[in-house]
């Protein structure tokens, strides 16, 4: 186990150098040249040349990237092109507006998810799993921007029960969270169901009833305790996906997030935000992975005393 | 048999699985008696019903399976339960299973569950019939290893079942089993999977246990050395029906069904003078989806007459305590 966690540890920092290096090239590699970018396309010669200059894009290559390595490993991404605020200060704070979402809506998806997978399982080929199929069939063809402007529409401006959007109070963080949360709970379910039908197919599970186990022993403590370790990782990867890929639910909810906070810095080529953002969003998602592992191996005792 | 009431009779037993494919036969008509404390040998090739009927026993048939007919009277201390007649996931059952009726299976390295403590799993089942605290019930388990020839039994309580080998992993199994002294354990192809030294080791350890515990045994297998190592009485399953039922010497000595006739003359002889080639029984088993009319080893059967094409033999008394369902011991009709 100690083994398993300073490998996975040691895996972190080549990762990350492959992260930085990959927004260094990215810097060079889209069109147009960087200092023009930076002063704007009628600024005069002797301008662009002295942004050139403070930069250091007169510098060989391999002299910029170890500098750029560097800054980043002092925690300096850099600064806006459009606010001049450092681009860590515009970053953090929607890394934490998307942080609450995401952890909120997977733990919304995982709690329905279980629930229904299991239930599902449960009554494997009867009504009941065929009704939970269909409806979670529906929950991942609906997409966010259609169950968003719904769930809007019918409980805030037609019930007014929540507000439309923004993140001032609680109340606001339900549409998004259920919102993000439904999609996700629909394709986990289908995820569950299936590792659980697996798993009460198992023999040990003929040994549990062969014991006088109760039908609840048998597919809360001997099956899902099973069918958790592929379950296990569906969710981190869940996870994963709902802190990077919400953009279109922050759009819809007006949510300061991380998603939106990097298509409008595409939109209007503040590079250095760009990048910030996915390096972070990057290295939430080796984090999250890293932690995915670690429940993965203590959770399966085959890996965690090998 | 032995004297006084049976523990187990099964009468009629039908059991078919309602597949896309057909209705499968899987045990078709199954009648048998087990004692107290006697071992019953249940023989037959893959697929004749020997596991069905146990799983029934246990009243662990699953859909698409289904009891279509019969009886599995269960003496208890003081009533007759019908097995049949119980809600298979209800109370009833599951106060049975684990602690009158026990089950070991083929597959050591699946049927034990990979994510939980050996001694838990032994402790589970203890705690499932009640009687006991947590820590009395954790020093009976690890009684229970040592009793089964688990060494180092305090540590082995604290082991995965990745961490045991096949044969530790049976033992483990049978001190499960045992751990509510059942009055009948179930032993499905217990000895299968292991190898043949280990094998010995667990035939050896389930006589000691059947005599220390005094359980009834029944015992399932394909193998006619191992029945007659363990089994008082032996039935013989063919496409799910039981066209022989004898004490273990008779069935060796003196077998009358064609069926174990062939069965016997294909078990290897290691007797020099005599060798001889293995005669093997001609043709396949019947698929039991297949709904044949008559006898259903008459197309594989050197004796077969008319009548056997025509109708299904019975199991009658062919000798005292000797049942056979053949018209080569009947009387013709």
């Amino acid at each position: 186990m100690t083994k398993l966690i300073v490998a996975r540890l040691l895996f972190m920092g080549p990762a990350a150098l492959l992260i930085v290096t990959f927004l260094f090239a990215l810097f060079h590699l889209i069109p147009g040249d960087p200092a023009v970018m930076l002063a704007g396309d009628n600024a005069p010669r002797a301008v662009v040349d002295s942004i050139r200059q403070a930069y250091g894009f007169d510098q060989p290559l391999h002299v910029q990237y170890w500098r750029y390595v560097t800054k980043v490993l002092q925690g300096d991404l850099g600064i806006s092109n459009y606010t001049r605020d450092p681009v860590i200060d515009s970053v953090f704070p929607r890394i934490v507006n998307t942080a609450q979402l995401a952890i909120l809506s997977m733990l919304f998806a995982m709690t329905v998810s279980l629930l229904l997978g299991c239930i599902s399982a449960m009554y494997w080929n009867r009504p009941l799993d065929k009704i939970v199929t269909v409806v979670s069939l529906l929950g991942i063809c609906t997409p966010v921007f259609v169950s968003g402007l719904l769930a809007i529409y019918f409980f805030s401006i037609y019930l007014g029960w929540l507000p439309i959007s923004g993140m001032s109070s609680w109340r606001h963080f339900i549409l998004p969270v259920i919102t993000l949360g439904a999609l996700q709970a629909a394709m986990l379910t289908r995820m569950v169901r299936s590792c659980m039908v697996d798993a009460l197919g198992k023999d040990y599970i003929t040994t549990a009833r062969a014991k006088g186990a109760s039908e609840f022993l048998v597919v809360f403590k001997h099956a899902l305790r099973n069918a958790l370790l592929p379950i296990i990782t569906l969710f981190g990867l869940g996870l994963g996906h709902t802190l990077g890929g919400s953009v279109v639910t922050e759009t819809i909810f007006n949510w300061p997030g991380l998603g939106r906070l990097m298509v409008n810095s595409i939109l209007t080529r503040d590079l250095p935000i760009t990048q910030g953002a996915i390096f972070f969003f990057s290295m939430i998602f080796i984090l999250v992975n890293l932690v995915v592992d670690l429940i993965y191996a203590w959770v399966d005792p085959r890996i965690r005393y090998d | 048999m032995g004297d006084g009431a049976p523990l187990i009779e099964v009468k009629g037993l039908k059991v078919h699985f309602h597949t896309e494919d057909g209705v499968a036969r899987a045990v078709d008509g199954v009648d048998f008696t087990i004692a107290p404390e006697r071992t019953l040998g249940v023989v037959g090739e893959s697929g004749c019903g020997k596991s069905v009927t146990a799983r029934a026993v246990m009243g662990l048939i699953e859909p698409p399976g289904r009891i279509e007919q019969g009886e599995i009277l269960l003496h208890l201390r003081d009533k007759v339960v019908d097995i049949c007649r119980l809600d298979p996931r209800g109370r009833e059952i599951r106060d049975i299973r684990g602690s009158e009726i026990a089950m070991i299976f083929q597959e050591p390295m699946t049927s034990l569950n990979p994510v939980f403590r050996i001694g838990d799993q032994i402790v589970e089942a203890i705690l499932l019939h009640g009687g006991m605290g947590r820590s009395q019930a954790h020093e009976r388990a690890i009684e229970l290893l040592d009793a089964v020839g688990i060494p180092m039994p305090r540590q082995r309580f604290e082991s995965f079942p990745h961490q045991l080998s096949g044969g530790m992993r049976q033992r483990a199994m049978i001190a499960m089993a045992m751990s509510c002294n059942p009055r009948l354990l179930i032993a499905d192809e217990p000895t299968t999977a292991l190898d043949v030294t280990i094998q010995a080791q667990v035939i050896d350890l389930m006589n000691a246990l059947r005599r220390d515990f005094n359980t009834a045994i029944m015992f399932i297998t394909h193998d006619l050395g191992v029945i007659a190592g363990m089994a008082d009485d032996v039935v013989v399953m063919y496409s799910g029906k039981i066209v022989e039922s004898a004490p273990v010497r008779e069935i060796f000595h003196n077998p009358k069904h064609p069926y174990t006739q062939g069965l016997m003359n294909s078990i290897p002889s290691l007797a020099v003078w005599g060798a001889r080639r293995l005669k093997a029984i001609d043709g396949v088993v019947p698929s039991p989806f297949a709904h044949q009319q008559g006898c259903r080893f008459a197309p594989r059967c050197s004796h077969a007459m008319e009548v056997c094409r025509a109708r299904s033999p019975e199991l009658l008394e062919a000798a005292p305590g000797h049942s056979a369902a053949c018209f080569l011991h009947q009387a013709a009709p």
